[in-house]
């Protein structure tokens, strides 16, 4: 569509390019090719992996284990290297291009 | 009101400080310094309600201008220079995110060779940012200009950063009487900064998201309110006169009306070449002055007006794009038709100029038949 200058419309506030968050977590999870799996019998609640996830993909449960959404883990793992008792293992990720849940 | 002896960097803090500004991240570099540490001093002694951060470079300065600007706080800045190039990046992302923040550069010659001095390179390498864009001919009209600024920016038909040019030492160190309008006038000038779309906790939200198919749109819309914030700045111009009696326009005009040739320059030197004109015309040598203080968005029909009449215009440029010309040659030369215009190249790096070199200049634009480019060097 060709539009003359003077005809564009300053549309005020709609101008200003932001979004509103709706709580919803878009997923990104498709963006891995290794995801990183916690085995739980080893884990002294450290923190370490939550503390230095870039994504904050990690979050406690109940028990206070870290416990990692794979909605937001871009697989960098991080984690895995930061954790002193080494019980996160990185595991080759077969969803590469498909919606992860 | 009151009248103090001040350099343009005490004069810009007083308008921060008359402005009510929450948020000043800074990093010194010369010419500049002497602003931001009379903000720091009036900090220390409790003087100023600022917060006031030193940060590790420029880059991260206007990043974190940016985001206390986001929140809705009116935020200022300083730089000049590399740290102004230094920025770059981060100058389309704030007019790109509408928010009006003010900075002030305080232009000197680029590296290099290194150079301390004033040279417009560094202010008009930024015009393609989405920054409206002023230029200062005295201190007075720094202090001015950084009050109407914010007026301006915080426009809901604008919303663009603002972007003021001081030349370095000649303004920044030099003291000349400048007048200081009294806190309640500036108040009722300026009334509290409230930002509608803003980062706020209880309601979160992303600005300056990604858009692949509608980022014409947005570009379109900055355009349209740079295009829009000429006439706003003319009323916020005709405003300030109500209240102050000082006059500004988009465009200067020094004794243009029966003019046979007219200069075209911006910046600190118009004051010798006003005063270079002054001898011209006890001579009966017909000549004026255009200074141009709206950078952006560009005064076009201002510039067309105000140079009808006249055939012999020249272009003083104190910057130079080499392998082109002056700056500001080719952005005025496309809008004069039918009109010998000539480009001078002048002042590179602070290089001093006398009234008499002007007065040269000036005889031999009055004499020109074609079209010159010359270097004063």
């Amino acid at each position: 569509m060709l539009i003359s200058e003077n005809k564009l419309k300053n549309q005020g506030l709609n101008g200003i390019p932001f979004s509103v968050h709706t709580g919803e977590i878009p997923s990104k999870g498709s963006w891995r090719t290794f995801k990183p799996v916690i085995d739980y019998k080893k884990c002294i609640k450290c923190l370490m992996c939550w503390l230095y996830c870039p994504d904050s993909a990690y979050s406690l449960n109940k028990e206070g284990f870290p416990v990692c959404d794979y909605r937001v883990c871009k697989g960098c793992i991080v984690c895995g290297n930061v954790c002193p008792v080494k019980c996160i293992s990185k595991e080759r990720d077969l969803h590469r291009g498909k919606e992860v849940k | 009101m009151t009248i103090e002896i001040l350099d343009g960097n005490r004069a810009a803090a007083v308008a921060v400080k008359l402005a009510r500004v929450k948020c000043v991240p800074c990093f010194p570099i010369t010419p500049q310094t002497e602003l931001i540490e009379t903000i720091a001093q009036w900090k220390a002694n409790n003087e100023i309600d600022v917060e006031f951060n030193q940060l590790e470079s420029e880059h991260s300065v206007l990043s974190a201008a940016l985001g206390s600007q986001m929140t809705g706080a009116r935020t200022f800045t300083a730089t000049s220079s590399q740290g102004l190039l230094y920025m770059h990046e981060v100058l389309p992302i704030v007019s790109g995110t509408r928010n009006p923040l003010v900075m002030v550069n305080v232009s000197r010659g680029l590296s290099a060779p290194v150079n301390l001095w004033p040279d417009h390179n560094d202010f008009l390498a930024m015009r393609d940012s989405g920054w409206i864009m002023f230029s200062c001919e005295t201190n007075q009209e720094v202090l001015d200009s950084i009050i109407m600024a914010y007026k301006i920016a915080e426009n809901e038909k604008v919303l663009l950063p603002v972007l003021i040019n001081m030349d370095g030492f000649i303004h920044s160190y030099t003291r000349t009487q400048v007048e200081i309008p009294k806190q309640s006038l500036v108040d009722k000038f300026l009334p509290k900064l409230n930002l509608k779309v803003r980062l706020d906790v209880n309601k979160p939200k992303t600005l300056g998201t990604s858009a692949m198919e509608h980022y014409m749109f947005f570009r379109s819309q900055l355009h349209k309110a740079q295009i829009d914030s000429k006439n706003i700045i003319k009323k916020v111009q005709a405003e300030w006169f109500k209240l102050t009696k000082r006059k500004y326009d988009v465009v200067e005009k020094y004794k243009l009306n029966d003019a046979k040739a007219a200069i075209v320059m911006i910046g600190a030197n118009t004051t010798i070449a006003k005063s270079a004109i002054d001898k011209l015309r006890k001579k009966g040598k017909k000549i004026g002055l255009l200074r141009i203080r709206l950078i952006r968005p560009f005064p076009e029909k201002e510039i067309q007006n105000a140079l009808k009449n006249i055939k012999k215009i020249a272009i003083l440029d104190q910057n130079i794009s080499p392998g082109q010309s002056g700056i500001l040659y080719t952005e005025t030369k496309g809008i004069l038709d039918k009109k010998i215009v000539s480009n001078y190249i002048i002042g590179l790096g602070g290089n001093l100029i006398s009234e008499k070199d002007l007065i040269q200049v000036f005889l031999e634009v009055l004499k020109s038949t074609k079209e010159q480019r010359k270097w004063l060097l």
